[in-house]
């Protein structure tokens, strides 16, 4: 049986590579200290987290030869990000969707700012009246 | 872009088979199911770092202010330095793996060192990192203070960073003026130290697979038809590059609301 010969990538290709990642760091982190709240709120995060995925795709598909490799191995490879996906997905959709926006308390306030303890012994508030709630006294 | 080697051709045929495990019906397959069981491993690796990316998220979004605070209290220059480092020895490292697949063993070599030699640069600047993290107050529950230690508590070293951090004017400490910190900023300096402490473990056992490998090339072990463990250790070392790439922004840069 034959031998199928390995797939030589040229060294050029992994030079260019390497200077498209440098860019990417560049402009990663020059995008990091200009403040682009003006677009909208989190595309700093936005933007950071992207051109990750980006230089993450790289050094996946040449430097790991994922591009040149079998399908199965990349199935292999896929399996992993797909379940970090559906963790990623299911998580947020939860902690994304919570009733008050992120970080900001239900008064409005930024929650790292320690709350209060209250004052007394006050027992919590509830929502409905003590004596419609039977088990409290 | 492909190049062939043509020197393959003229291998004597038992070099080939005597490289070949008697499971595998050629050289091919053999490399193949190597790759695969390495990215199996991978894959948990995946999950693994995954887990903690995820509840850094979840936590982000909980404290973005203390958060946003321990970004800034990193120092931001040394961590792209050490991205560039890292990605920089990722290339070496393709370029080792490139001459195994030519069963060039002194390329290897000289591949191999250059990678290593970039991957000590890395842990070293990281410890420096963690040093000046202690001298700041910023390592929880041994040092962590919510108001900034006083700067002529500090050594000279650490005062010098702190000098240069006001001069580029991102300083998050101004050495006249100390402010207080969110208790919250423990939480994300514990991500910060958990993340990239098993991150550097990664690269010190990466490092121990290296000088193996280094090793096995200068005994000429590597031929076009066997070089697997380059190959395999070129991926471990190109996926630890990875996690740095995505822990870099998310722990160093998101210092903009």
């Amino acid at each position: 049986m034959p031998e199928q010969q390995e797939h030589l990538v040229a060294p050029r290709l992994y030079l260019a590579v390497l200077i498209a990642l440098m860019i990417l760091l560049i402009i990663t982190v020059v995008t990091a200290f200009i403040n682009l709240d003006a677009l909208g709120s989190g595309w700093n995060t936005i933007i950071a987290v992207t051109i990750a995925v980006l230089k993450g795709l790289l050094i996946l598909l040449f430097f790991m030869h994922v591009r040149y490799a079998s399908r199965l191995t990349v199935v292999f490879a896929a399996a992993g990000f797909v379940w970090l996906g559906i963790m990623l997905t299911l998580t947020m959709s939860d902690y994304l969707t919570r009733n008050h926006p992120p970080g900001i308390n239900p008064k409005g306030e930024p929650r790292y700012i320690a709350e209060p303890e209250p004052t007394g012994s006050k027992p919590p508030q509830l929502d409905v009246s003590p004596a419609e709630h039977g088990a409290y006294h | 872009m492909s190049v062939h080697a043509t020197h393959l051709d003229i291998v004597p045929s038992d070099i080939r088979s005597a490289t070949i495990e008697h499971q595998f019906e050629s050289a091919d397959q053999q490399r193949e199911t190597a790759t695969l069981g390495m990215w199996t491993f991978l894959s948990t690796e995946i999950l693994f770092f995954g887990a903690l990316f995820v509840a850094y998220g979840i936590y982000r979004l909980r404290w973005p202010e203390a958060f946003r605070q321990g970004s800034i209290d990193l120092k931001w220059y040394l961590g792209t330095v050490n991205t560039g480092i890292l990605l920089l020895s990722s290339y070496f490292m393709a370029m080792a793996v490139h001459a195994s697949q030519q069963g060039k063993n002194e390329k290897i070599v000289r591949n191999l060192i250059i990678t290593m030699a970039l991957a000590t640069v890395f842990v070293c600047i990281k410890m420096t990192e963690y040093y000046l993290e202690y001298d700041e107050g910023l390592v929880p529950g041994i040092t962590f203070t919510t108001h900034e230690p006083d700067p002529k508590s500090e050594s000279a070293f650490t005062r010098a960073f702190t000098r240069f951090d006001h001069w580029t004017g991102q300083a998050a400490r101004n050495p006249r003026e100390r402010k207080t910190r969110p208790p919250q900023e423990q939480l994300f300096m514990m991500f910060y130290f958990v993340m990239t402490g098993i991150h550097a473990t990664h690269m010190l056992i990466g490092l121990c697979l290296m000088t193996w490998l280094l090793i096995m090339a200068r005994r000429k072990k590597f031929t076009p038809y066997w070089h697997n463990p380059v190959e395999v250790v070129g991926l471990y070392w190109h996926f630890v590059d990875t996690v740095w790439v995505f822990l870099f922004p998310i722990l160093y840069l998101l210092r903009n609301p």
